[in-house]
């Protein structure tokens, strides 16, 4: 699992989509979270070097820049490339879910989900960063 | 050897699963290859005795239901523990296990596959109707803690006006329709919803927390149109959710028959109203 001391970033438009993603992160034991409404939102605190972001959970659906945009965006940026990131999304469609593996993302959630699935898919997605990174 | 048992009801195919579904040295597979030699063109896995599902059963059961497929035959789901159906969900198992509530329920809205997709077609039917009903059961059940019973579908009278104080709406658009779908809540049991997904208390309807109809709503569509356009060849567009929310609360679709999903949880009563129209 990830080191619990890893600065999270919990990004969705909706609020209560937030908190529950948040207070899940928690109850596995991240001390340090920051959350984001979209996608630029979200860039603007990845790109801050202030901020150390170590591990990304975003949305797929949401206004301004999508969670497969910011995908892209982090994973074209060489600073990025190997920078965790799990995408939740309300749908499963193999054409999306095939999109998303193509573009470099660790793991997906699909929503409903409960703490104990995104626990599991966190620790999935750190054993897939783990084998990339060596 | 996993043990199947295996009959003939109405010309559909039953298969009651053991009470541990799990391939050991390719003891599903076999079972399966006697399967795909039957000439029933509906069979139906019922999960009464099932217990625990095994990973290493998914293979044989999606491989099933591809090759029937490929032979314009179906396969559903009854019966699945509600303990189950997040695991199914998140496995990406929802299209491989289709559920439905009977048997009754199947013949009642589902006919041998012709091999033919159903895309852009106008149908405010069980076929398009089902997926919501079980998205919404299952939504509910994972997101918020709140195992729904569903009640009967039916159509909108044009001046009845169930009290609402919240209601999230999508549009849905597809080449052949447009409509809408909205999930409508009184404040009460809107707020004990609420609670038992985000645990939070609330004595009313704040902005701050209006956005969970819209969030239960998207999640919902995302689970039904997955079905509807993987499964039965609709072209749903993706929408994001709009919330209303507000006393005495009307919603006016545009023009088309307005079906009513009713819910009952022990949060109370709630619906969903589903309304297409021919572009």
């Amino acid at each position: 699992m990830y080191n619990l001391a890893t600065k999270v970033l919990v990004v969705d438009d909706m609020l209560t989509m937030r908190k529950i993603v948040s207070k899940a992160c928690k109850d596995i034991g991240f001390t340090s979270l920051v959350e984001a409404a979209d996608g630029q939102k979200a860039w603007e605190i990845i790109s801050n070097p202030e901020h150390q972001i170590g591990l990304i959970i975003s949305d797929w659906n949401m206004p301004n820049c999508t969670g497969i945009e910011l995908l892209k965006r982090v994973r074209g940026d060489s600073r990025y490339k190997i920078l965790p990131f799990v995408l939740l999304t309300a749908e499963s469609e193999g054409a999306q879910v095939a999109e998303a593996v193509k573009a470099g993302v660790d793991n997906y959630i699909i929503k409903p989900f409960t703490a104990e699935i995104l626990k599991k898919k966190l620790e999935e997605a750190h054993a897939k960063t783990s084998k990339r990174t060596g | 050897m996993a043990e199947f048992k295996s009959e003939i009801k109405d010309g559909i195919h039953i298969i009651t699963c053991p009470e541990v579904l799990e391939s050991i040295g390719e003891s599903i597979e076999a079972n399966v290859k006697s399967w795909l030699i039957m000439d029933n063109h509906i069979h139906v896995l019922d999960f009464k005795h099932v217990l625990d599902l095994k990973q290493n059963a998914y293979r044989p059961f999606i491989l099933f239901n591809q090759k029937l497929k490929a032979n314009s035959k179906k396969l559903f789901c009854m019966n699945i523990p509600e303990k189950m159906i997040p695991q199914m969900a998140q496995e990406g198992l929802a299209q491989v296990f289709v559920l439905i509530k009977s048997l009754e329920d199947l013949k009642a809205g589902a006919k041998p596959a012709t091999g033919k997709t159903a895309p852009n077609r106008l149908a405010l039917d069980v076929e398009f109707i089902n997926p919501f009903i079980h998205a919404t059961q299952m939504v509910f059940a994972t997101q918020a803690s709140t195992p729904l019973k569903a009640g009967k579908p039916y159509l909108r009278q044009p001046n009845e006006n169930l009290p609402m104080e919240i209601a999230g709406v999508i549009s849905l658009t597809n080449p052949a329709f447009t409509g809408s779908i909205a999930l409508c809540f009184q404040a009460k049991v809107f707020l004990k919803i609420y609670e038992n997904m985000v645990g939070e208390k609330h004595e009313k309807i704040i902005p701050e927390i209006e956005d969970a109809a819209g969030e239960l709503l998207n999640i919902i569509f995302g689970q039904a149109k997955t079905i509807l356009n993987d499964k039965k060849g609709y072209a749903l567009e993706k929408a994001l959710p709009t919330i209303l929310a507000g006393e005495k609360l009307t919603l006016r679709h545009s023009v088309g028959p307005v079906m009513l999903l009713p819910f009952e949880s022990e949060a109370g009563t709630f619906h969903l109203e589903v309304v297409i129209e021919k572009v």
